[in-house]
């Protein structure tokens, strides 16, 4: 842990920060994307909107990634145990180390990660 | 959708253009009545403007993300930047002012309206946003955008303080267009620049693929070269990816001729404005709600093809959400992060229920994480994400975790393509390494010689390229990260696209030389233009370089600035480096061309800078080659297919039509055609080529020679032929044959996965010898000699195989596959597979670990054939020890008669528990030939060596029963005796082994049960194997003897198992490794290292001087296993007992390093004495890019590199987010330092 206790992050642990752009990591982590873009400022409906977008975007992209770790016949056959047998379609995805969760919170990351770099990289 | 500056929504429609501000005067009037008259002040005027700028001015940009609902104190910010740099264009303007106070007024006035503030804000600009191609991207995302261009209103006196909008709109996207167009097509190493600065508009993943294209098609392009880049599939091919890449391809024309149409017309409408941004608006948006017809027709194909890929995710998508809650998924995880609101949704996101930890092989105590045993890809699944940064250590809090993850792969990810645009390079480059594959021996050899004579760039040039001509240089990229498209002859950048101060920098800073200064590329700074040819990067590897030129179109007299890429040697041949006396000196370009050299250096000159030849030797310049782009026609060869006995570059000699044999030809390229390879020669004169296929290249080229010649040759090539034979004609015989040689010429031998191949007989002695031409790992040629029964009998070697060997939840196979006759035989009466022995291991056994062999190997005695088990004495058990404690233990006795025990001794207060392992019976001890393991609780090694010999045996013996072989129990061996080789315990003669696959590789025939020569026998530790040794260690003898004429002489352990061209089977290391080897080193880089044997029969176990086939020598663990169960299954190395090792042992680069395995490097920092070494040895492979900052000589012997992973001989490496890979042999001798 930090030495600040104040701090979430332990510098020391993340040497790269060293060769990343000027990003607080712990910003990134705590506060809202919209307000680390400065989009703030939005009302409550487009924020609902924009967020529902993003979580569109995440979860295509974990789509597509777990689609690009399915093989065909894999995707088919999963397609089907999820509609006559949702736990073994659960367990085919975990046999082919699909962690949906994991995907999900990875995919999430680094999209919030990549806004907030890029809005940050000016 | 607006924030993405994204989607439909984001293109210029007329309801966007209606709340773009009019044009408005300082008073906020709409500027109706045409240009404003100029005041002779500008101060007063700028500032009154400033004040009178409406704020709503600044929120109604639609291509600002957000910006129509940015708030008051984003306003205030924005207007507090304006006013600082207005204030910078009003100092400026009045320094105008001051230098023409003597003009009249209206001359002032014209001067005032002329002056565009262009290198202010070139200088502002560069300032806030850098250089490159991601400037104006960045302006964009920035309201500096729109600033910039309400500056522009302000100088402008024809409309006092304002431009009309489409001019502010025009102007931003101009440059990220032009930009971006020139980065599609021109240099497409800044795609991912571009793609990466563009994913904030990408709305899409797969369901709104359309959606992002009108953001503006260079950018929507650039995003979907960007998802195929992360997908990992070809831009160029179908799938989803394909037909987004369509849609944006057609968006991007679209938007690109609606552009140029606006633009047009507001030249035609410069006079009215306020008229022209109307007329604009409807242009744009007839233009977009039309189309152009071929336009909506391809986007309409590709939609149509999208939606297809759409409708086969749309069910993935519903499927999953059906299994949602089981399988976790939901959007709102992701909203939840988004929204900050990490902590109390991470549990769930990482699937974390009671006693899991949140990774697979995460510990978790408490609220922290130890990610000691983190299987970093299995932890991070795709991407390749690893956190063995942290492995070994213990971070506290879930969120360090995220961070962890965002770190590791989201930021580098960015970094580096924002940095490099690497992706696409990486992408390119991959595909241009399949079609470079002719050139691999040159490459290989291109590095050769680099360390000890190359310091520069152009020594490098000097000393390779020319002299030996071996093509490269030593430049992994220039500094700014500039990668061209090496295919691409030429293109060009652009002189804003080309940073002219990086390269010769870079150059400058490499080229220091004794005083002189060096420069590959010259800059005049004050025109900007090249003076002559610039050195823009260099691919060594792919000897290509890419040489930036001024060039000047005669038509139009433009600069432009194409870069050539060109052969390295090519370029050498026609130029030369400028050099100068003293920095600062003018530079005196000089041109060579090419067959016209010039006095003072390679190529000649026809300047002819006299400083050039000052301390340095002059050298012939080279015989121009034709290009290799020359001759596209031949197909190249693939890596296997390179001719063991020639060379690229070699001398030699070709046989004519007219039969004629003429020397002083060379080769330039190997081609294939069909199934037959070819050589390209090059006739002496230079002006005639001609295809020699292979095998009439030997003809042409073969000697008779002595023995005596041969073994004095060191290099295949006639040239380098002994005097006795220079000059002289090949022997004119159209036949491979030759009388009295039971071999002919070009006769290819297997050695390990490569081959030999007779380059040479000679008939003149008692029998025939023959000269075998073969090629290191590393690409270097070399030759042996042999009688014709040598020969015989090391192309007469088998092996046995170990199927698999013990790997996490997976059964131990082991294969026993009969000899060529008993496999007809077992046709007939059994399938292939009744010869297969499988053995499973209880389900538990993924659960076990190092501590539980002796457990594991006694699980054997339940599964194993009760004939076998008492062939090899084997006994499990357990036996009291002195202090009432109970150990276990497993026995066997080795064909050689010897006795192996391996005890376990229970582990005290809960910590591992500790080996012995005996070698000899109580006899056999006393003898001398005991062996023990006392209290090595890390000695893996040894146990698995234990382990592996124990398996060994029990393979043995079901190999020898499927075969038919009479098993006879192993004997212990008489003490005082040494067991002879071919002595009772040879039961498994006349079962001589094959390979796993089924390949004959010995001639049973003539071998039948005890007979000595039985290459199956397997030596035990610390025994010698030279007599027995099969065919492959000429290879490692090769690459030692090359190792050892420019290394000081290391002694080498006695059994270097089979060589391959692939790579090596390594005992100690227990898995295949590549080439390049220096065996030695690896060797000593281990803990058990074995040593040197001492040959004194008391010394350990009886030495035999038959070595065994070194393809029977050890089976094979596969890669996998070593990587999968990193601590519990160490390769057995083939060691020589502790008691026979010398008294001072040389301290091998582990022990050097304080470590006791390979693997303890995992989480590690690391340095090297060589860094930039080892980078440029694993650029091959590497992922990721280096960024602008990561200029070679910032790698250091201080830089630091951090072992994400490490798996039998490879370790993972990271600096700066660029992953290496590189061998361990490659690594250890080079670390200095372990963090």
């Amino acid at each position: 842990m930090a030495d600040d206790d104040n701090s979430l992050v332990d510098e020391s642990h993340f040497p790269l920060r060293s060769v990343l752009p000027p990003m607080d990591v712990e910003e990134v982590l705590k506060k809202d994307i919209l307000e680390l873009i400065g989009a703030s400022g939005l009302t409550k409906e487009k924020k609902a909107q924009i967020y529902e977008n993003m979580g569109k975007t995440i979860e295509n992209r974990v789509i597509a990634r777990v689609a690009d770790l399915l093989s065909d016949e894999e995707m088919e056959k999963f397609i089907s145990l999820s509609q006559t047998n949702p736990e073994q379609a659960v367990e085919l995805l975990k046999a082919n180390e699909i962690d949906m969760p994991k995907f999900i919170a990875e995919e999430a990351l680094l999209y919030k990660t990549q806004l907030v770099t890029l809005f940050q990289a000016r | 959708m607006r924030w993405f500056g994204g989607g439909p929504e984001s293109a210029p429609t007329p309801e966007a253009e209606e709340k773009v501000p009019e044009p408005t005067t300082p008073e906020g009037q709409p500027d109706v009545a045409g240009p404003a008259p100029v005041e002779p002040h500008p101060r007063e005027k700028t500032q009154e403007e400033k004040e009178a700028q409406p704020t709503g001015e600044y929120t109604a940009d639609p291509y600002v993300a957000g910006a129509e609902d940015v708030g008051a104190r984003q306003h205030e910010e924005l207007e507090e930047r304006i006013d600082r740099r207005q204030l910078d264009r009003l100092t400026c303007l009045e320094q105008v002012v001051r230098e023409n106070r003597e003009a009249s007024p209206e001359e002032l006035v014209a001067i005032l309206r002329e002056f565009d503030f262009a290198e202010v804000k070139r200088i502002e600009s560069e300032r806030k946003h850098g250089r490159g191609f991601l400037a104006p991207i960045r302006r964009l995302l920035d309201a500096d955008a729109v600033y910039e261009v309400r500056q522009r209103e302000e100088v402008n006196a024809e409309t006092g303080l304002l431009v009309r909008r489409e001019e502010i709109r025009y102007n931003a996207w101009r440059d990220i267009i032009a930009s971006g167009t020139k980065s599609l097509f021109n240099r497409r190493t800044a795609i991912g620049v571009a793609a990466t600065a563009a994913v904030g508009f990408i709305t899409g993943g797969v369901s709104l693929a359309a959606g992002a294209v009108m953001t503006g098609g260079s950018i929507g392009r650039m995003s979907a070269e960007l998802i195929d880049i992360f997908k990992g599939e070809d831009a160029v091919k179908g799938g989803t990816r394909g037909a987004r890449r369509e849609i944006l391809i057609a968006e991007s024309e679209k938007w690109l001729e609606m552009q140029q149409l606006a633009n047009d017309y507001q030249h035609l409408c410069a006079e009215d404005p306020v008229r022209a941004h109307d007329i604009l608006d409807k242009i744009t948006h007839l233009y977009y709600k039309q189309g152009e017809a071929a336009i909506v027709q391809r986007i309409n194909t590709a939609e149509k093809s999208l939606e297809q890929r759409e409708a086969k995710l749309a069910r993935l998508r519903g499927a999953l959400q059906t299994v949602g809650e089981i399988a976790g998924v939901g959007a709102y995880a992701a909203i939840e992060n988004l929204a900050g609101s990490f902590d109390p949704v991470d549990l769930d996101l990482f699937g974390k229920v009671e006693g899991q930890s949140v990774f697979h092989g995460v510990e978790q105590f408490g609220n922290s994480y130890n990610f000691l045993w983190t299987n970093a890809d299995k932890a991070m699944g795709f991407g390749g994400h690893t956190l063995n940064h942290f492995l070994g250590r213990t971070v506290d809090t879930t969120s360090n975790l995220v961070i962890a993850t965002m770190l590791e792969r989201g930021l580098p990810v960015v970094l580096a393509s924002s940095l490099l645009g690497g992706w696409s390079y990486r992408q390119s480059q991959r595909k241009e390494a399949e079609q470079r594959v002719a050139q691999s021996e040159r490459d290989q050899a291109m590095f050769r010689g680099i360390n000890e004579q190359i310091d520069t760039n152009e020594q490098y040039l000097q000393t390779v390229a020319w002299e030996r001509r071996e093509n490269g240089v030593f430049i992994p990229q220039n500094p700014e990260g500039y990668k061209y498209n090496w295919a691409a002859q030429p293109h060009t950048i652009p002189k804003d696209e080309f940073d002219f101060e990086k390269v010769p920098t870079w150059v400058l800073n490499e080229a220091d030389v004794d005083g002189q200064r060096i420069e590959g590329m010259v800059v005049d700074k004050t025109s900007g233009t090249f003076v002559e040819v610039g050195v823009a990067a260099v691919d060594i590897k792919n000897n290509k370089i890419a040489v930036v030129k001024y060039e000047k179109n005669p038509a139009t007299g433009a600069a432009a600035y194409p870069v050539h890429v060109m052969r390295i040697d090519d370029f050498m041949r026609q130029y030369r480096p400028i050099i100068r006396q003293e920095p600062g000196t003018p530079l005196q370009p000089v041109v060579i061309t090419p067959g016209a050299p010039g006095p003072g250096g390679p190529g000649g000159s026809e300047g002819g800078d006299p400083e050039d030849t000052d301390g340095r030797p002059p050298v012939e310049p080279l015989p121009a080659l034709p290009p290799e782009s020359e001759f596209p026609e031949l197909q190249p060869i693939g890596p296997d297919d390179q001719p063991p006995d020639f060379n690229v570059g070699d001398e030699v000699f070709v046989r004519r039509s007219d039969e004629h044999v003429e020397r002083g030809w060379q080769i330039i390229k190997f081609f294939k055609e069909g199934d037959e390879i070819g050589a390209l020669c090059l006739s002496p004169e230079g002006g005639d080529t001609k295809k020699v296929p292979i095998e009439k290249l030997r003809d042409a080229n073969r000697r008779g020679l002595t023995p005596a010649s041969f073994e004095n040759r060191e290099a295949g090539s006639p040239s380098d032929s002994t005097a006795e034979n220079e000059g002289k004609p090949p022997k004119p015989e159209s036949s491979k044959n030759v009388e009295g040689a039971k071999y002919g010429y070009g006769e290819e031998f297997k050695v390990g996965e490569g081959t030999m191949v007779i380059s040479g007989i000679d008939t003149s002695g008692p029998q025939p010898r023959y000269q075998l031409a073969g090629r290191t790992p590393e690409g270097i040629k070399f030759f042996r000699s042999y009688d014709e029964s040598e020969l015989d009998k090391r192309n007469k070697r088998g092996s046995l195989n170990v199927q698999s060997q013990p790997t996490a939840g997976k059964p131990l196979t082991f294969t026993a596959v009969p000899s060529e006759g008993q496999d007809n035989e077992a046709k007939k009466s059994e399938p292939r597979r009744a010869r297969m022995e499988t053995l499973h291991f209880p389900s538990d056994y993924k659960e076990w670990d190092s501590s539980q062999y002796v457990k594991r190997l006694s699980g054997l005695a339940s599964i194993v054939d009760p004939q076998v088990w008492e062939t090899i004495g084997a006994e499990v058990g357990s036996e009291a020890r002195p202090d009432g404690t109970e150990q276990r233990f497993v026995r066997f006795v080795d064909r050689e008669g010897y006795e192996h025990v391996l005890r376990e001794t229970p582990a005290k207060d809960g910590g591992e528990p500790s080996f012995t392992i005996s070698y000899g019976t109580e006899g056999q001890k006393k003898a001398g030939r005991e062996r023990v393991v006392e209290e090595e609780k890390k000695s893996t090694t040894r146990v698995n060596e234990f382990a592996r010999n124990f398996l060994w045996e029990i393979n043995e013996a079901i190999r020898q029963r499927n075969d038919g072989v009479e098993l006879k129990p192993h004997v212990l061996a008489e003490t005082e005796a040494t067991p002879s080789v071919g002595g009772e315990q040879s039961a498994e003669a006349g079962s001589e082994p094959v390979d796993i696959k089924g390949t004959k590789r010995s001639d049973r025939g003539q071998r039948g049960p005890g007979d000595a020569e039985s290459g199956s026998r397997r030596p035990l530790p610390g025994m010698k194997r030279e007599k027995d040794r099969g065919v492959g260690n000429e290879i490692d003898e090769a690459v030692a003897e090359i190792r050892e004429t420019a290394e000081p002489p290391v002694e080498r352990p006695t059994d270097i198992p089979a060589v391959t061209r692939g790579g090596n089977f390594d005992t100690t290391l227990g898995a295949r490794v590549r080439g390049g080897v220096d065996l030695n080193a690896l060797r000593d880089s281990l803990p058990d290292a074995p040593e040197p044997v001492a040959e004194t029969p008391s010394a350990g176990p009886p030495v035999i001087d038959t070595p065994a086939p070194d393809e029977t020598a050890e089976p094979e663990i596969p890669p996998e296993f070593v990587t999968s169960v990193p601590e519990a299954v160490q390769p057995v190395a083939e060691t020589t007992p502790a008691t026979d090792r010398p008294e001072a042992e040389p301290q091998t680069d582990l022990e050097r390093l304080g470590l006791l395995k390979f693997e303890d490097l995992k989480g590690k920092k690391i340095k090297f004495d060589n860094p930039l070494e080892i980078i440029a040895n694993a650029s091959e492979t590497a992922e990721g890019e280096w960024g602008a900052n990561d200029r070679p000589e910032d790698f250091t012997s201080e830089t630091e590199f951090s072992v994400e992973d490490v798996g039998g001989t490879m370790a993972t490496i990271r600096l700066n987010g660029v992953t290496l890979y590189e061998e361990a042999e490659n690594l250890l001798p080079h670390i200095t330092e372990v963090i």
